[in-house]
């Protein structure tokens, strides 16, 4: 008995003893400074350089002037200093460790066209470069984010890269933007990206907390509209943005990672002196573009008060259309309700350290007014970045970040008391300024339309939104070559909204909160507060080691476990029929349902990879992710996802001897991701809703039918690529090919009513996404005053529903666009009537010169034969066809950078070609008269009746939305070090410029379905998207 | 050793702070089975099943869908907005009528789910141990099961009686069999049953059981031409009580706020739709009634949002019983009963609605009477969803005759029903 615990308490003396020496590695340890310059080629320093030492956690960065300084307690002999950064090629030095204490070592930096020796933390073992890569993965750095006057990271990505469709939906000032990585990858949940910053998973809902009403939409499907929050992130803050496209590259992200990663890094610290950057600009958003209005003096029939839509409204009987006229007066309506807005946006940052501790911290503010009159937008935010080194093998990381914004808002585009519908609705010759002997604003003809003045001045919608966003890290590397990283990331925000329509006056339709006529006080005005609580932690472990199995071949194992909870809670307090002045919901009569949901769900998913490199030329990986969730099927609850990729670098091979190409890797790719998001946290349950009946308690089951056994969608990417490089990285290009099959789809499929139940959701479906990418880099010029680079981007996707258990599904929208998904074509396609050809391919005509509306035999959704009377007039049914398709041909960038000693120039085009828009808002200021087609039926260009011929005719409205513009433009001058400044910069910067485009309305980037997934192009009454100017001064001391 | 300890804090901290639980409840929604294993859920339940056929607050309500077809495809209705397809095909019936057709693919899918639910209700009644209660959740479950199921069978030629997948059809008389069995039983139940109190306060009182059960046994036993059992069951009926669906500002009445408020939708007509032939009467006092519009457009048992509308009117129980009188050939009981409703007054009647005309002067033949009786029936039932079914039995002319009084005889099944259910039976010629 001694005699073991004796042995035992050996053994574990012994043990202790070795952990003791892996651990501390006390011996031969000298405190030691390095310092140095890193400079590029023609001798400039450069700022931001990552300066490490090669297997510790030592390091720091380069100053605005290239230097840097490092403090260490390292050990005697050969340690090798990394150099790295975002643009240049990755650069290893030998240094040789003495007696002194302090040591210069310079390094002078390629550049990296291809950013191939880029470090990339995303998606792969830990910090593998670019070169190893077997799949895309693009990284944005700070200094292009910020250049192009936009205040928000989404924004500021669009055109930056590849394989992204990124959207403005709204001009609002804090207006939803929706990034697409390679196409739609879902039909009922959201195609949004997985974002993460600084390991926290952010949440980028949508919700919606004005524009509460649930008969607001009519009961139609109106897609997402508002903010989303990925607004609350300043670019300011930014250092890069890592983006993968695919689940080639994302399958370790598992089930959330469909629609691919957007990966945020934030600025942080370095030692030496603190740094202080300040930069304050100012903007100026105005409106782009005014669309034509009608200058004609008269309208159709009598006085606008009694028949204001005078176009398509009938009168009399026999029902007729009016010929007689009545003189008016015509108003400009958009120069009342559209106003130039300003806006500020100041940053002070501090960084700075010692060796062991680094810090940065940074408060910002954001003031931007919208064009649209009393909208704007406001956000606060302060972030600390903080790196401790708590012993030679164990560092700490944390990051704390707290937002507030606020929005002032009108009603959003899909309603018809929403700023630009109000202008859209009525015809321009109503004088909606005059008031009656009360004060009181008048009605806006005869059809209980909602007055813009009232909208303007008297409708208040606010929100505002607190966030926390925070990070704890810790990472520990006991012995060379193997370490282990801790992420605890917390993401915390409360969004309150509260909305306002006071009253009306006058008689507006009880559909827009009115009172109709007589004003009914019980449902005239509106006023609802709603808040939406969201809590998401995750906690991301992993291990990495690293060894050489040889000379020639080596290893990185990568082993992680990730737990990831989150909980929402909405409520939603509404009423109508307000009490004068009472704001607030108990002032109204009539009380609405409230809503009142929560949940909770949770997902775990353990990961392991291994990659093994041969060579620094041969680079193969493979992953394994397996994922369980609360909100998957019981069984279904675990998930397996597998990645494999492999790159081969043939210019690095030994037999590679062309000059002029310095740089040749082809690379393929296979992963697996899931969706988690299509499923609710409870949505595989058949529960019953409750809603009160006059007053008892009503219960009721859905009439979908919920799958127990529901799985998430599964997406298998192919990518094949190639990266090459000219004349020592002057030239450089990179090709993709992509296919991503998306099986397993959740649709909501219609079932025999007979079963009780009206469909079934269920993993029946599936799509896929073909497409490639083309990225070429250029520097036609590099001398030592002159630089030109040029960057051109080429994505080209091509969608398909391949199977969705249907023919068709088609969407009652508001708008009336009628956005279907049809077996065999691209996602969200607009299926409707149209008009009828001849065989010369011209329009039929009646005896009156109109055109008509197709008829015959629909065979199937796409088949149909034309039917034709003895007058050659349409006959049969009314046909229906895929009229347009919001999915582009294409989209493309050009991107040129001159530099000229101190002074820099930016500019960025953006094409978008080949896409049709659902202009809902042209073909209503026609029907109401107050449009370019209108006029020209009131002054007899076209026949009487012209408009009304064509008025039912959905193809009318499918609209030409290909455009170029002119995105960003930015003009710098450096003035350098001035007084006690370090570094002066003075920029000019323009976005949304100009659009070279055929299309009818504002702006052909527009989306009033916001951040939806199907509902894509439609434009009705959205804000369009501003012009915006800004002017700034950054310094640094 | 600070090594050691940085470790044992941090994996003291990660496993404090996380776990891993895969089960959540939902806290907004209970399911299926929690909903029916308590009487509080299925007095709920009761609820939501009027909530889906009366009201249009979980997608078109039966109530209004049945009004709406009947409506337009017997001419009570016309269509406002001739862009209204759905409508607008009803309206002009025949080949015009698709299968696709939006107001009968509602139709359809609300009341199978109506009948759905109810045959749930009746299954989980068993798990309730105290006998009055497990009997009241019972009588309501056939109550609206047999409503479901006879409503159907007015309007299509075979109807399934029990849900399902890959339900079977039966022939309307043999569905409308069941409806009548669903019904007599719940009576015999209710006869022996004391409902609880609180029962029914959670469910509500304004539908009055024991007459409404009578009613509706009384009314499809008619439509099966058992006129004995018809006479049975409507003589049984007190006259003096309500039964109807109640509405608030909230949960409106549905043909008033969807159907002619708007005056875009449909439009009551000031003929009733009726042939000269068949014309009321001058000084009919119903005719006000039913075709007076209020400044909203509402009329009728469709005044405005709160106004309830009745499962069934007295009149139709004394028309019931004139019309299986007359069938069985008994013409001065026939008169008798049509007396009685061309004499009452609206005061005498708990709805106020009355003709308070004299009594019936013409032939006393066996098709004259008949014919006043359908004439009384279209006045006193004016857009309560009975003319199709009447127009059949009366042998009114059909789709294609002349002097047509009807658009189509019966609707064609629904195409989801189609896609999804082997078992649908050919569509009617028309």
């Amino acid at each position: 008995m001694l005699k073991i615990y004796l042995h035992a308490l050996r053994n574990k003396r012994k043990l202790m003893t070795t952990l003791v020496s892996i651990l501390i590695c006390s011996s031969l340890m000298a405190q030691v400074q390095i310092h140095g310059k890193v400079t590029d080629a023609e001798g400039k320093g450069i700022p931001s350089i990552t300066v490490t030492v090669k297997n510790t956690n030592l390091g720091t960065s380069t100053d605005a002037n290239g230097d840097y300084s490092l403090s260490a307690n390292l050990k005697t002999g050969n340690q090798t200093i990394v150099f790295s950064g975002v643009g240049f090629k990755m650069q290893e030095k030998l240094l040789q460790l003495g007696n002194a204490t302090t040591y210069n070592l310079n390094a002078q930096l390629n550049p990296d066209a291809l950013g191939l020796e880029e470090v990339i933390v995303t998606g792969t073992t830990q910090g593998t470069t670019r070169r190893q890569l077997g799949s895309y993965i693009s990284t944005v750095k700070a200094e292009d984010l910020t250049k192009g006057a936009s205040t928000n990271a989404l924004q500021a990505l669009q055109g930056k890269t590849a394989g992204a469709q990124i959207i403005q939906n709204s001009g609002d000032p804090a207006g939803g933007i929706s990034v697409r990585l390679r196409g739609i990858s879902s039909i009922n949940s959201s195609s949004e990206p997985l974002y993460i910053v600084d390991g926290v998973i952010v949440n980028n809902a949508t919700t919606r907390v004005t524009n509460t009403s649930s008969n607001y939409d009519g009961g139609n499907f109106v897609g997402q509209i508002g903010q989303n929050r990925m607004v609350d992130i300043n670019p300011n803050d930014i250092e890069r943005i890592e983006v993968l496209n695919g689940a080639a590259a994302a399958a370790i992200y598992g089930s959330r990672a469909n629609a691919g990663v957007v990966q945020i890094f934030t600025k942080r610290g370095r030692s030496g002196a603190p740094q202080v950057s300040f930069s304050t600009t100012i903007m100026r958003n105005e409106l782009r573009k005014k669309v034509p209005f009608n200058h004609s003096p008269v309208k159709f029939g009598g006085s606008p008060d009694v028949f204001t839509q005078d176009i398509i409204s009938t009168v009399g009987t026999p029902a007729a259309l009016p010929t007689n006229t009545t003189p008016v007066t015509r108003y400009d309506y958009q120069d009342y309700i559209f106003d130039p807005g300003m806006g500020t946006d100041n940053n002070v940052s501090v960084r700075g350290g010692t060796d062991k501790t680094k810090y940065f911290a940074s408060a910002s503010y954001l003031f931007n007014e919208g064009i649209v009159k009393n909208t704007d937008f406001q956000r606060y935010s302060f972030r600390m970045n903080l790196d401790q080194t708590l012993s030679s093998t164990l560092s700490f990381t944390a990051g704390f970040n707290y937002i507030n914004s606020t929005s002032n808002e009108k009603p959003d585009g899909q309603s018809f008391f929403s700023p630009l519908n109000s202008i859209n609705i009525i015809g321009n010759f109503h004088n909606i300024w005059e008031r009656d002997a009360n004060g009181n604003l008048k009605a806006v003809g005869e059809r209980g339309r909602a007055n813009p003045v009232s909208v303007i001045e008297d409708i208040k919608q606010k929100q505002i939104t607190n966030r926390i966003l925070a990070n704890a890290g810790l990472k520990f590397s006991p012995i060379k070559n193997l370490n282990f990283n801790y992420t605890i990331g917390l993401d915390n925000y409360t969004q309150s909204g509260t909305t306002f329509i006071p009253p009306f006056a006058y008689n507006v339709n009880p559909a827009f909160y009115g009172g109709g006529f007589p004003i009914n006080e019980t449902q005239n005005g509106y006023a609802s507060a709603a808040t939406n609580t969201f809590f998401q932690i995750n906690h991301d472990l992993s291990g990495n080691y690293q060894f050489d199995i040889n000379n020639n071949l080596s290893s990185t194992t990568q082993l992680g476990y990730s737990l990831q909870y989150e909980r929402s809670h909405y409520l939603l307090a509404q009423g109508r029929g307000l009490a004068p002045i009472v704001e607030t919901v108990p002032g109204a009569t009539t009380i609405l349902p409230p809503a009142d949901d929560r949940s909770e769900m949770s997902i775990s998913g353990a990961y392991l990879q291994q990659g093994f490199k041969f060579k620094n030329q041969l680079f193969v990986t493979g992953a394994l992710r397996l994922d369980g969730s609360s909100v998957f099927g019981k069984e279904e609850r675990n998930q397996l996802y597998t990645k494999a990729s492999a790159s081969y670098v043939l210019s690095g091979a030994d037999y590679w001897n062309l000059d002029f190409m310095n740089l040749f890797k082809l690379r393929a790719a296979y992963g697996e991701s899931g969706n988690l998001t299509g499923i609710g946290a409870y949505s595989r349950f058949n529960t019953y809703s409750t809603t009160p009946l006059v007053g008892r308690t009503s219960s009721y089951s859905g009439t979908t039918l919920a799958n127990e056994n529901v799985k998430p969608e599964r997406q298998q990417e192919w990518e094949f690529g190639t990266d090459m490089g000219f004349f020592g990285d002057r030239l450089g290009l990179s090709f993709n090919y992509y296919i991503k099959n998306v099986k397993d789809l959740l649709i909501n499929r219609f079932v025999a009513p007979t079963t009780g139940y009206s469909s079934l959701l269920d993993n029946i479906g599936s799509l896929r996404n073909k497409g490639f990418e083309v990225v070429v880099n250029a520097a036609p010029v590099v001398n030592k005053d002159f630089r030109w680079n040029v960057t051109s981007i080429f994505n080209r996707n091509r969608n398909e529903a391949v199977n969705i258990g249907q023919s068709l599904i088609l969407f009652s929208t508001n708008p009336g666009a009628p956005v279907a998904i049809i077996q065999g074509q691209p996602i969200g396609v607009f299926y409707g009537t149209f008009f009828a050809k001849d065989g010369n391919g011209n329009d039929v005509k009646n005896g009156s010169g109109f055109p008509q509306i197709e008829k015959g035999t629909q065979n199937s959704t796409l088949i149909y034969t034309p039917g034709r009377d003895a007058s050659g007039l349409p006959t049969g049914t009314t046909l229906r066809k895929v009229v347009g398709d919001p999915n582009p041909d294409y989209t493309a960038t050009l991107t040129n950078e001159l530099s000229y000693k101190n002074f820099d120039l930016r500019v960025q085009l953006d094409a978008v070609q080949g896409v049709d828009v659902w202009n809902a808002d042209w073909r209503t200021r026609q029907g109401v008269g107050n449009g370019e087609v209108a006029e020209k039926e009131h002054n007899g260009i076209l026949p009487r009746g012209y408009i009304n011929s064509v008025y039912a005719i959905e193809e009318w409205r499918v609209d030409d939305g290909s455009f170029v513009k002119l995105r960003e433009v930015s003009l710098s001058y450096r003035l350098g070090q001035f007084k006690r400044f370090n570094d002066i910069t003075f920029s000019l910067s323009g976005r949304n410029l100009i659009s070279w485009d055929n299309y009818k309305g504002y702006d052909p980037e527009v989306n009033a379905g916001g951040q939806s997934t199907v509902l894509r192009a439609i434009d009705f009454g959205a804000v369009p998207i501003p012009r915006t100017y800004s002017f700034g001064i950054a310094a640094k001391f | 050793m600070k090594q050691l300890l940085y470790i044992i804090t941090f994996f003291t901290f990660i496993t404090a702070t996380t776990g891993c639980k895969k089960e959540y409840v939902n806290p907004n929604e209970p399911v299926e089975d929690e909903v029916y294993s308590t009487v509080q859920g299925m007095t709920g339940v009761i609820v939501g099943i009027k909530n889906r056929y009366a009201v249009n607050n979980l997608g078109p309500a039966t109530v209004y869908q049945a009004i709406s077809a009947n409506g337009l495809t017997t001419g009570e209705l016309t269509v406002l907005n001739a862009g209204n397809a759905d409508l607008a095909q009803l309206l002009n019936g025949g080949n015009n009528v698709s299968p696709a057709n939006g107001v009968l693919g509602s139709f359809w899918i609300t009341t199978n789910v109506v009948n759905s639910e109810a045959q749930k209700l009746i299954d989980n009644s068993e798990k309730i141990g105290d006998v009055n209660t497990k009997n009241a959740i019972k009588i309501y479950g056939h109550l609206y099961k047999a409503l479901a199921i006879g409503t159907l069978a007015m309007f299509w030629e075979q109807v399934p009686v029990n849900t399902g997948p890959n339900a079977q059809f039966s022939p309307r008389q043999q569905a409308l069999q069941t409806a009548v069995q669903l019904l007599d039983q719940a009576s015999a139940l209710l006869q022996g049953s004391t409902l609880p109190a609180s029962f029914l306060s959670a469910t509500g009182t304004e539908i009055d059981l024991k007459n409404t059960l009578l009613a509706l046994s009384a009314r499809y036993n008619m439509m099966l031409l058992n006129n004995d059992q018809a006479i049975a069951k409507a003589s049984a009926v007190d006259l003096a009580r309500k039964s109807v669906f109640f509405y608030n500002t909230q949960n409106q009445n549905p043909v008033f706020r969807s159907g002619l408020v708007s005056s875009n939708v449909v439009g009551i007509k000031k003929d009733l739709g009726l042939p000269i032939s068949l014309a009321p009467e001058a000084g009919d006092k119903r005719l006000p009634f039913d075709t007076t519009k209020n400044a909203q457009n509402g009329s009728s048992f469709f005044q405005g949002d709160a106004t309830p509308i009745p499962i069934y009117v007295p009149g139709e129980m004394l028309l019931i019983q004139a019309e299986a009188y007359a069938r069985k050939g008994d013409l001065a009981k026939a008169v008798e009963f049509v007396n009685k409703v061309r004499t009452k007054k609206p005061a005498d009647d708990p709805y106020l609605l009355g003709a308070d005309l004299p009594p019936y002067s013409g032939p006393l033949t066996q098709a004259a009477i008949l014919q006043e009786i359908y004439k009384n029936r279209q006045i006193e039932l004016y857009l309560l969803g009975m003319r199709l079914e009447d127009s059949r039995r009366f042998d009114r002319p059909g789709p294609g005759t002349t002097g047509a009084e009807r658009t189509r005889n019966f609707y064609p099944y629904p195409q989801q029903e189609r896609d999804g259910n082997p078992n649908t039976p050919k569509d009617p010629d028309i």
